[in-house]
Parts: C-alpha cells; structure tokens; sequence
C-alpha cells in the first residue's frame, strides 16, 4: 500500500482547516446559532464590523493598552532581573512579590486595579501585572545560567563590558528572553481582554465582547474572540520576529565595531 | 618572571595548593605534569589572575597573558573568525591577523563554521589560535593537545614554539611527549596538595 507523506509546512494549516471543520458540523448539528454560530457566520459579522470606524478604534485602543502593559513588563522585568542576581538582599526582598504577583487571581487585581486606577487603565496595569513575573524569573534564570567559563574566557582576554555584554550575556540570555516574551504576551493579551471585559473602557475590544454577550449576538461575540486570536498570534509572531532580526543586526553591529576600534 | 610565595588555595574546604613556592623566569617553556587533581589547572587558573590564593603572594613582571582552557570556551554563537576578532578587536589588523592564524592552525575552510559544526580537534585548535593570535608575553596551555592526532600536534607545535619563544610558556599535561615536542622543562607535581614543583 502506498502511504502518501504531506509536507510538513501543510500539517498547520490543515489542522486549522480540520478544527474549523469541527466546529461547522458541529453548528449544523445544533442549528442553534444563538449557541453555536457557523465559521461564515462568524466571518461575516467579522467583515461587517470591519467596515465601521469604531471596530479599528477599538482594536487601535486595546492594543495600545495591552502592549504598553507587556513593554513595560519587560523593561521592569528585565531591569528587576538584574537587580535580583546581582543583590542576594534585593532577591529576597523581591521574592515575595514575585510569589504574590503569580498566585493573586486575576479577577481580585481586575476589580482593586480598577478602583485604584480607574477603567480605561485597567488592562494596562493588568498585562503589567500578567508578564512581570514571567519576564523577570525567566531573563533571571538567563542571567543565573550564563556560562561562567565563558566570562573566565572574556576576563583572561580583557574583554570590555561592552564586548561581554554584546557577546557572552545578551546571546545566553536571548533564549530566555524569547521564551518569556512568548508566553507573556499570550497571557498578558488574554488577562488584558479579560480586564476590559470587566471593566469596560471606552473603545475597547472588550467592550464589543461584553456587547455580544449582553445582547446575545453570539455571532459577534465569537467575531470579537476570533479577532483577538488573530491578533495575538500576530502580535507574538511580529515581536518574535523582531528580536530575531535585532539579534542578527546585533552581530553585525560588533563585527562593524571591531573593524572601526 | 612570575614569583609564588607561600600559595595555598582551597575549594571546598579542600587543599589543592599548599605554601608553594616557585620561581618561574622571563621566557622559557615548563611543563607541570602529574597526577589527576594534584591541582595543576589550579595553579594555572592562580597564575592567570582568575582566582586568588587564599594565603601567600603571586608577583608578577608579565603584562598580557594568554590561555587555552581544558576546554575549548569558544563562543558558539559565533563562527570561527569571529570568535578570533573578538580578541582582537583593540587591533587595527584584526581581520589580517585572524586570517593568519586561521591558515597557520589550518582552520581557513572553516572560518565561516559555528564551533559546534567543528570537530574536538578542530576546536582546540581554535582554542590555541586565539590564544597566539592574542599574543603576549605568558602564555597559559591546559591540555593544548589532548584532543590532536600525533601528525597535527607536531606541526601545532612548532607554530606555538615559533610564536613564544620571547615569552613565558606554562603548560598543563599529562603526556611527556607533549613536553618533548614544545622543548619544555618538566615540573613534577608533587602530589596533592600540591606544595612543591620539582
């Protein structure tokens, strides 16, 4: 018998197809569309929220919120991480923070947040919230893993803090760094749409959920989920990319230094 | 010249070196041989500033040391050459000496290559070309050939014997030959802890 190998490149692709398949025979099964609307159904709505201004507003706004959150989460993690290898004291001092921010559900910080801030900063304080503890134990755990013998290396060949930095530290760390913000962004964009959920700040993709939900237009609310799959995945993809290419242009940069010094 | 006087050194609540006292000269090659852990690449690791003795003094005339490891420690994120310049890059010939140290250890089809797509020998021979492409006037070897067939550690040799023969040479091995082959003096550690060189 012969077996028929599919390249790799289509097994995500066709699963996707396959899921989304699903969940069509699914819907036709019930033929409720008020539980379980169907993927054109879904679509549709999507194309006929596109076409107003305040469907990009909102997303415009969300992902403004959101990501101001993550990026500050990775200065502060990042810059905590340092602190906390480099001082036994600060370590323990921020450890408990560290432990509250991880085990503190979501739902309690959403409405403390949204008394001490007000709603439209919620899901920004919320995303923060969300990354920091990821970003700062896993760019710690870089730091705490860099290869001791290669700074005996860098320190036996006088190697400036500059080199050690560009060529030791920021290399051992980047597949932690990469890691951390993998999974921050994930969890920080779900904990963000939740808060707006609750919160409901003016111009916010959680407001058009809360909508869908209120007035019982599932096709909408299932447009508004699938817009911030959608979006996740793209926002992790292009920030993956990124750090990617800067870790390329990094090298670059330290060969073109070398030549110039 | 470098003068250790009364050096002892412990990890773990464990003598490796104790009270030892020696006189290396200016220039020459010395070979410390002995057993497994008789603290060897202690005494090295002392000499090349990257620990400190817990007691006595090490007094030093020489001004820029350079060292291959036991292990290779080469930068696997970054191709042969450039784990070379990177040494080099206070240098305004880099790329030319790089290049020359590259063809002298026969590495020039792998200058492009990650270590990690090197074999063990390959690597140790990057190892040793960075440490002469650094220069100075100490040179530290742990093990330079461990990982050489005997035809290519010939010819190393001559390039190492070639490149320090105005500098201080102390290597670590546990191969007489190896001492033969760099015209080495052998220094006999007397043990562990280690408190005499012989």
């Amino acid at each position: 018998m012969k077996v028929i190998r599919l390249p790799r490149r289509l097994y995500l692709p066709l699963s996707i197809l396959f899921w989304i398949g699903v969940w069509w025979l699914l819907a036709a099964l019930l033929n409720k569309p008020l539980l379980l609307p169907t993927p054109i159904a879904v679509v549709q709505t999507v194309g006929h929220l596109a076409l107003t201004g305040d469907f990009w507003l909102a997303i415009l706004m969300s992902l403004v919120r959101i990501l101001l959150g993550i990026a500050l989460a990775l200065l502060f993690g990042v810059l905590l991480a340092m602190l906390t290898v480099k001082s036994p004291f600060c370590h323990h001092l921020f450890s408990p923070l560290l432990t509250l921010c991880k085990a503190t559900p979501v739902a309690s910080v959403i409405f403390l947040v949204l008394l001490w801030v007000g709603r439209d900063r919620v899901p920004l304080f919320i995303a923060f919230i969300m990354a920091l503890p990821i970003v700062w134990s896993n760019v710690r755990e870089g730091l705490l893993q860099t290869d001791r013998k290669l700074l005996e290396m860098a320190k036996v060949f006088n190697l400036s803090g500059r080199q050690q930095l560009i060529s030791i530290r920021i290399p051992s760390l980047f597949p932690y760094f990469l890691a951390a913000c993998r999974s921050a962004i994930a969890l920080a964009w779900k904990a963000g749409i939740a808060a707006e959920v609750l919160c409901l700040p003016k111009r916010s993709i959680g407001l058009g959920i809360y909508d869908g939900k209120m007035y019982l237009e599932t096709d909408a609310l299932f447009a508004w989920t699938l817009i911030v799959i959608l979006i996740s995945a793209l926002v992790e993809w292009g920030t993956l990319a990124l750090l990617k290419k800067a870790q390329k242009h990094t090298y670059r940069e330290e060969e073109t230094y070398d030549q110039a010094h | 010249m470098i003068k250790l006087t009364d050096v002892t050194r412990s990890y773990d609540e464990k003598t490796v070196i104790s009270n030892l006292s020696f006189t290396f000269p200016d220039k020459g090659c010395f070979a410390l041989m002995g057993p497994s852990g008789c603290g060897k690449t202690t005494l090295l690791h002392l000499l090349s500033g990257l620990s400190k003795p817990d007691s006595g003094a090490i007094t030093s005339t020489h001004g820029q040391i350079a060292m291959s490891f036991q292990e290779p420690r080469l930068l696997p994120w970054l191709n042969c050459e450039d784990n070379i310049k990177l040494v080099l890059s206070k240098r305004q010939d880099a790329a030319e000496m790089t290049a020359k140290w590259l063809a002298a250890f026969e590495l020039s089809d792998a200058a492009r290559q990650l270590p990690g797509e090197l074999s063990g020998g390959m690597k140790q021979r990057l190892s040793l070309a960075r440490a002469l492409a650094y220069g100075g006037d100490l040179f530290l070897f742990d093990e330079p050939f461990s990982a050489l067939d005997p035809e290519l550690k010939s010819r190393i040799a001559s390039i190492i014997k070639e490149a320090t023969k105005h500098a201080l040479v102390i290597l670590v091995t546990h191969d007489p030959e190896d001492a033969e082959l760099l015209d080495a003096t052998i220094l006999e550690c007397n043990g562990s802890p280690l408190s005499m060189l012989k």
